[in-house]
């Protein structure tokens, strides 16, 4: 189980999340929104001195992500062939089901994440409608949000894991 | 809560957790969380057991407080 990657795989979703997130801050930060009088808006994005050399690093960042991520799929499904990682599939990647156990475990680990989602939706709804928040930091919030679920469903499984 | 002796009945058959769990079609993991009494299996899984076992399921499994399991 320790070279499952089904395992490991929501904090892989985290990391692209966080990846995503540097993005939205980089655009938020480096990106003018002209809203014009006869309708219409205009987008500007100027990337310039620190801006500039932030962007490389993301991408360099996005570019070692993507190589150890499917390096780390195409192990792992050497490894274990009857729970190949696919990304053609809806399903999410990390659900364990190997066999009843298992199927019960991921269960465990959903409810969670649907409990989480059952409180912090509203909550972060009210937060949006009563605080004068930008489109950037709703935009990360929403991340943020959907970063929490991994770490949920994460630690879940991982309780299991090293209890087996 | 459900009780069960599939450990002492698997030791009777000299089975590892491996060669029960391949038997019934499931995970070692669940063979052992089965025996530390963490996991219910379902019926379906039970009543494999106890045709790998060669016993009734009542055998394996029962109701805490079932006196004439628990004397």
């Amino acid at each position: 189980m320790k070279n499952d990657m089904r395992i490991t795989y929501p904090l892989w979703q985290m990391a692209g999340i966080f990846i995503i997130m540097g993005f939205v801050l980089l655009v938020g930060y480096a990106a003018t929104v002209n809203t014009f009088s006869d309708g219409g808006f205009g987008f500007e994005f100027s990337i310039s001195g620190n801006s500039g050399i932030l962007l490389n690093v993301m991408m360099v960042i996005v570019f070692l992500y993507l190589i150890l991520f499917f390096y780390n799929i195409k192990k792992h499904n050497e490894r274990m062939p009857k729970q190949k990682i696919s990304m053609t599939t809806y399903k999410p990647q990390e659900y364990l089901e190997d066999d009843e156990l298992f199927q019960d475990v991921t269960k465990q680990a959903t409810k969670k994440v649907y409990t989480y989602f059952a409180w912090a939706l509203p909550i972060m709804a009210v937060v949006y409608l009563m605080l004068p928040i930008g489109k950037m930091w709703m935009t990360v919030g929403v991340l943020l949000l959907a970063a929490g679920q991994y770490w949920i469903y994460y630690r879940t499984i991982k309780k299991f894991i090293s209890s087996v | 809560m459900l009780k069960n002796r599939l450990k002492e009945l698997r030791a009777r058959y000299s089975f590892t957790q491996i060669e029960l769990a391949k038997q019934v079609g499931v995970t070692r993991q669940t063979i052992g969380f089965i025996e530390k009494g963490e996991f219910s299996p379902s019926v379906t899984l039970s009543l494999k057991l106890a045709k790998a076992l060669d016993c009734d399921i009542n055998e394996i499994f029962w109701l805490e407080g079932e006196e004439e399991h628990e004397e």
